[in-house]
Parts: C-alpha cells; structure tokens; sequence
C-alpha cells in the first residue's frame, strides 16, 4: 500500500515535525533559524514598491505645484523647496525661509550625520518596535521633508483628570496631577522657543473623556500630539519609561498600486492623488513612530543620570484610542511610575517635574530638528551643484 | 487514533479576550481572558474566592483588579502580574476540563496570537509547566488550520479581539511571510462604535463591555438584515436607540483593511498558487461570526478572479480544537525529547 501513499502527500508529517522543531528552537535546544530582514523576500519587494510610489508622488506633487487651476495644496510651506530639491531645480526664496529652523542652526551638514533618518526597507512593517532601527541613521530622504509636513500646532494632553485621578502612588500622589503639572512645564517652556502654537487639552483638574480630546486635537488642526501619562505597575521593582505611537491598521495599498504601476499601466490623476493621501498616512504613522523614538531617547538617557537602574521599555505600538483618532504623528510617553516609592517622591518635587518636562521638550526639539536640517540641507546640496 | 487512556491530551487557546480548552477525554470549556483579584481583604471576603474569571470577573470589576493578560499593546506591565495572571487562567480551564487529575502524564499544545508573544512562549511554556509534563506552543491561526486541515493551499483569516490575524498554508510550516497580522479587529470594532455611538448618543450611558456586547449580538456589514435597536439608558431611564448606521460603520472600519491585506499576502505566489489559495479562505475567530463578512470578502476578491471563502463551523473552539489535535498527533519521539 505504500506505492499510493507517498509520504509528502501527507503535510500533516511536515507540520508535526516543523512545531516540535520550532518548540525546541524556543528551548534553545536548536540553533535559531532567522532570516535578517534584507535577505526576506518580501522586504526587498517592499522597498522597492516604495520607491516606486516615492517617486510617483514626487511626480504628482510636482503636478499639483505646476498646475496653475488646481488650487488644493496637499502640503504646506517646506513642500515645494523640498520638491525643487528632488527635482534638482532652485527653491524659491520663500521656500528656503520656509525650510529655516526656528531654533538655533548648527551647520546643517554635519549634524545631518547623526541624525535618525527614516530607511525606505522599514515602512509597511509592523513590528518595528526597537526604535535603535530608527534611530540608526542613513542617507535616505524622509519622507516627511519630502511631504513638507510642517508643524505649527503642538497639542500636549495631560493625562486623565477630573473624576479620573489615573494611578495613585503609595502616598496619594495622582497621576493627572503630576500629568498636568508636567504638561504645563513643558507648554511654557517651549512657548519660550517660539514658533509653535502649543495648546493644552485641558488646564485644570477637569473630567475629559477620549473623544473630547480627540476632538480637541482636531478642532485647533494639530500638527504634533503628544499624551502625558505616568505609569502604574505595582509589581515592578524599577522604574520603566516607555512611549506609545497608533497606527492605524496597515494598509497595503501603497504597495499595491506601485505593483500596478510596475506594469506600466496609466494613472488618472485622481489615482495619483490617492496614492499621495495614502503616502500621507504612512508618513503620519512614520512620524508617529520617529516622535515617540526621539522623545523616549532624550527621556530616558537623561532620567538614566539621576536613576541608573531604571528601565528603557522603548517604543511601541498599541492601540490607544485618543492616539488611534488623532490624524496627525502622535504619542503617548509613560513619564515615570508611580507606584515606585522612589518615583513618586521625586515627582512630588517640581524640580523634578520641571527636568521631566525638559527632557520631552528635548526630545520634541530634537525631532523637529531633523525635520528642518535635513530640509535645509537637501537645499543646501542643491546648491553644492 | 486509539487513544493511550494514561495520556490525557490537550489543546488550550490563549486569545486576547477569550481563552479555551478542548481535551482528549472530551471536555471543551471556554472563559473570557479576564482575571481579577479582589483589591483587600474585605472584597475577597465578599466575593469568597480568591481570583475571579470572565464575566464573573467583570461583573465585580470594583472590587477587583483586573487583567486582560494577553491583550496587545496595552499589557501595561510585560511583568510578574500579568504572567500570574495568564497561569491563572491556564489553571483554571484546566480545572474547567477535568484535566487536573487522574491521568500518567498530560501533555498540552498551547496556541498563543501570532504577533503579540513572539518573544514570550518561553514564558507561556514556564507557565505552563506546572500543569502539564509536556507542553509545545504554536501560534494562532495555524493551529487552526491544523484542526481544520487546511493544510495547502489554503488561507486563514483569524479575527480575534486585538488582531487579525493572515496566515498561508502551502503544506508545510507557515514562515514569517506567510504571515500578516493587523491591528483591525474586535477591539477595533468595538472603539469605533463607542465613539461613534458617544458622538450621536451624548446623553446615552454605556460601558465598554455594553458596546462589545451589542456588537457581539448585532454584528454586521453590507445590507442591513434588520435596523439594530438597543436599550440604552438615558439619565437612568431605559431608551430605545437605533444603532443600525453606527454598527454597519463600525463593523465596516476593519474591511480594507482586510481585503488589502489578503490581496497583498496572497499576490507574492505564483499564479497557480494565487487561484487555488483563493478559493480556499476560511474565516476565523470570533469576528468570523460578523453577519454578511463572507459574502462581502467573496465579492470584494472576486476582483482578482473567482474565490470561495467559508466560516469556521465552531469559531470559539477552533484554535483549542487544533491545538488538541496537534497534541494528539504529535508522535511520542517529539514529546520525549522536548
Ligand atoms: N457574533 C460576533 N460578531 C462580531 N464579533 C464577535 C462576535 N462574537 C465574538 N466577537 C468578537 O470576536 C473577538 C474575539 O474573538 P476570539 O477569536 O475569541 O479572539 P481572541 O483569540 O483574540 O481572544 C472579540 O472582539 C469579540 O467581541
Ligand atoms: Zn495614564
């Protein structure tokens, strides 16, 4: 009988021996078997798709800037220097003073080594939740310059509040105090910048649901949102920092339509305009995840100094409905814990509240950094040429 | 298969919100992932146990606290509470099945979600260890595709509370390619008919767990079966509202991107491959049980050519199912040595 059975015809051998291998892989009793992520098949169709839909929007951003009747504006202010750039055509003078730090300017150029720049391999992927993958730089284009995401609006949401007190430490101290408290820190301290419009989704000890801020952040046209929270772990015998971005479900049509387009089919406009609003999202989601990589690094190399064993939980996405409803890059960052005894007593201190707010408000500067220098310096190489 | 009658069997299915047990002598149980300890002592006084499962669990929520152990991204603490918790749970479905006494040995295939515990399955097998002599994890949705037998060319779609979760089958063991896993799921769901319902109801009263439930009840996308009327208090006065519109909507958020999802995993085969996977997708998990989803996938796939897609027969049991399956596969050489 065994002339008509033939032993590959049953997949259910292969399955069985592929789960005890796996288990004993786990176990350490195998070596591990995994594949880096360049040598993934898939990856490299990834990328490549991505550049093609990159470059697919360069062409329809150039579209929509040349066309003289078309008067929706996808992006604001540094758009144009950086399509220029792209393109290999001067920027206009208002596009260079678009494209200007507000903040003190070191020389674009050699900063530009050292900054975290987004790697084409990584969109669409969605476990990146080691941000050192973000933050080891290369000399690609962000997007976001490419896309002049341009921020005017800084929202920052102090945690909880009202009938909501959020965790309460050992001694009584309530998270939306402290959430609070550290926000407004943070509001003046970069008021005094300049610049930015910073807002706040509420200025005192107020009842706010979800929705409300959610709301709030729409209605005043965030650019930039970022939640305060302190964490709550009683089981926990460090402190831990960590920051939260949302993304939205991935979707694969970005990748799909540059796969069309590999074909060589025409798009209308209107396609080429969708894949751009498309483009937008996966740059939102990007950004979200950079921001949230830039604050949690200032945060926690600085908080490292005055507490040596507290913990990097690093970034990571999750679904948080008040970041999951904000269409524009957003975080949640875990400042502290609370139920720490330690943590709740160096709270207590406003000095300490105030470095906490110092070291986000580093983090913020430091992505908004990148954003300018690498639009300046793509002009600046330009005018190398 | 004869069954060793000193070897008990068993498949657990650790999911974010729900969890379940199918064993070889021939119990299924099921509990809802929740787990909560009374706050002090005077609660557990009250509620006389000390952990309280499921719905029980949600029903005293005040007095107690409680854990979603496994739900993703929102495992505040990756720590001791929560792993307590997830032994907890695996405990008590043992005890649930009957699985806890009388037999040799107990060995126990454990499914875990695909994404969230990649890292953690040693942690699963630790805590798992005090119940079982022999203990293998495998992730969601294969073993469902295990229990199911679609073993080639075939596709599963798991829609679970946190995740969606993709996998293809080609007659051996789906690698990381031939996975998928996005956030558009029941929780999802669930977050965008709160706010859509707090948006058009501002004066209605409602929990989280009301809005999951009336999900769970009321589910649907496309054509409306019937409009959707619920019983919704308002300034404490029990009010009829109509949901119709917002549970459509709701439900509807996960859809492209499910549909992308499966396009794009299913466009890195060949051609011939590509058909025959096609028409064979299965839905499962609870969100498989959404009202006119097949129907909508078949006719928003059929794009790319002719499919089928079909509904696992018992959604709740399906992972459990296949993990028991598996265990009860699995040759003794493979137990021994792991
Ligand atoms: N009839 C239904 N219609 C829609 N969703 C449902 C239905 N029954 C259960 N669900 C949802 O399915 C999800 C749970 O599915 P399950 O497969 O048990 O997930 P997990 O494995 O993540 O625990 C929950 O979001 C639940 O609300
Ligand atoms: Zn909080």
């Amino acid at each position: 009988m065994w002339l008509n059975r033939r032993r590959t015809e049953n997949p259910k051998t292969a399955m069985l021996k592929g789960v005890y291998l796996d288990n004993m892989r786990m176990s350490g009793k195998l070596p591990q078997e995994r594949p880096t992520l360049l040598q993934r098949p898939l990856f490299r169709k990834t990328g490549r798709a991505l550049l093609i839909v990159l470059g697919l929007a360069i062409v329809s951003f150039s579209f929509h800037g040349w066309s003289v009747s078309n008067s929706r504006v996808h992006a604001p202010a540094a758009q144009p220097a950086a399509t220029a750039a792209v393109k290999g055509l001067a920027p206009s003078n208002k596009a260079m003073a678009a494209a200007q730090p507000q903040t003190q300017e070191p020389d674009g150029a050699s900063v530009m080594e050292q900054i975290p720049i987004w790697d084409f391999d990584l969109p669409g992927d969605q476990k990146v939740a080691d941000y050192n993958l973000l933050l080891s730089g290369n000399d690609h284009i962000r997007l976001s310059t490419l896309f002049g995401l341009d921020v005017k609006t800084i929202i920052i949401d102090p945690g909880h509040g009202g009938a909501d007190p959020g965790a309460i430490g050992l001694h009584g101290i309530k998270e939306k105090e402290i959430t609070l408290d550290v926000a407004q820190r943070l509001k003046e301290s970069m008021q005094k910048q300049g610049g930015y419009n910073i807002l706040l989704t509420r200025t005192e000890d107020r009842t706010l649901s979800l929705a409300e801020r959610v709301a709030f952040a729409k209605e005043h046209k965030a650019d930039l949102f970022i939640s305060v929270h302190v964490n709550s772990l009683p089981d926990r015998a460090v402190n831990i920092i960590e920051t939260y971005y949302f993304g939205p479900p991935l979707t694969s049509d970005t990748l799909q339509l540059a796969e069309q387009e590999n074909k060589e089919s025409h798009y209308t406009i209107r396609e080429l305009d969708a894949i751009v609003q498309d483009i937008g999202n996966t740059v939102k989601r990007q950004e979200s995840a950079r921001l949230a990589a830039s604050i949690q690094d200032s945060l926690f190399r600085n908080v490292k100094h005055h507490d040596a064993k507290v913990k990097d939980f690093g970034i990571k996405m999750a679904p948080f409905v008040v970041l999951s409803q904000i269409e524009v890059p957003s975080v949640l960052v875990e400042i502290s814990c609370l139920t720490q005894k330690n943590e709740e007593k160096k709270l207590a201190s406003a000095e300490y509240r105030a470095q906490i707010a110092s070291y986000i408000e580093e983090g913020v500067g430091n992505y908004l950094d990148v954003q300018h220098f690498k639009t300046l310096s793509g002009v600046k190489q330009n005018e190398r040429k | 298969m004869s069954e060793n009658k000193e070897v008990l069997n068993i498949g657990i299915d650790l999911g974010t919100s729900r969890s379940a047990i199918a064993a070889s002598n021939g119990s299924k149980e099921w509990v809802e992932s929740y787990v909560g300890w009374p706050k002090d002592f005077i609660a557990q006084k009250v509620l006389g146990k000390p952990v309280l499962f499921g719905e029980e669990a949600l029903e005293n929520r005040l007095s107690l606290e409680i854990f979603r152990p496994l739900e993703r991204g929102v495992i505040k603490d990756g720590s001791e509470r929560s792993e307590a918790a997830v032994k907890e749970l695996i405990r008590h479905l043992i005890q649930m099945a009957k699985a806890d006494n009388g037999y040799k040995q107990t060995r126990a295939i454990v499914g875990v979600p695909a994404e969230s515990f990649k890292i953690n399955k040693l942690a699963i097998k630790r805590l798992v260890a005090d119940f079982a002599d022999a203990i293998m994890v495998v992730s969601e949705p294969f073993s469902v595709a295990y229990g199911i037998n679609a073993l080639n060319n075939a596709m599963i779609i798991d829609i679970g509370a946190g995740t969606t979760d993709f996998c293809i089958m080609h007659g051996t063991m789906p690698s990381e390619v031939d996975q998928r896993t996005i956030l558009a799921a029941g929780d999802y769901i669930d977050q965008q008919l709160e706010m859509m319902l707090h948006e058009r109801y501002p004066k209605a009263d409602f929990t989280p767990t009301m809005v999951r439930r009336m999900k769970e009840q009321y589910s649907f996308v496309g054509e409306p079966p019937h409009p959707v009327m619920v019983e919704l208090p308002v300034d404490g006065k029990p009010t009829m509202h109509d949901i119709t519109k917002e549970m459509r909507q709701a439900c509807e958020s996960i859809l492209p991107g499910m549909v992308e999802t499966t396009l794009d995993l299913i466009a890195g085969f060949d051609p011939e491959f590509q058909k025959k996977v096609r028409n064979n997708i299965t839905l499962a998990g609870g969100g498989s049980q959404i009202r006119g989803l097949r129907e909508y996938l078949e006719g928003a796939l059929r794009e790319i050519g002719p499919c089928r897609v079909s509904v696992i027969s018992d959604p709740l049991f399906g992972g459990a199912a296949g993990a028991l399956a598996l265990a009860v596969d699995m040759p003794d050489e493979y137990w021994e040595k792991n």
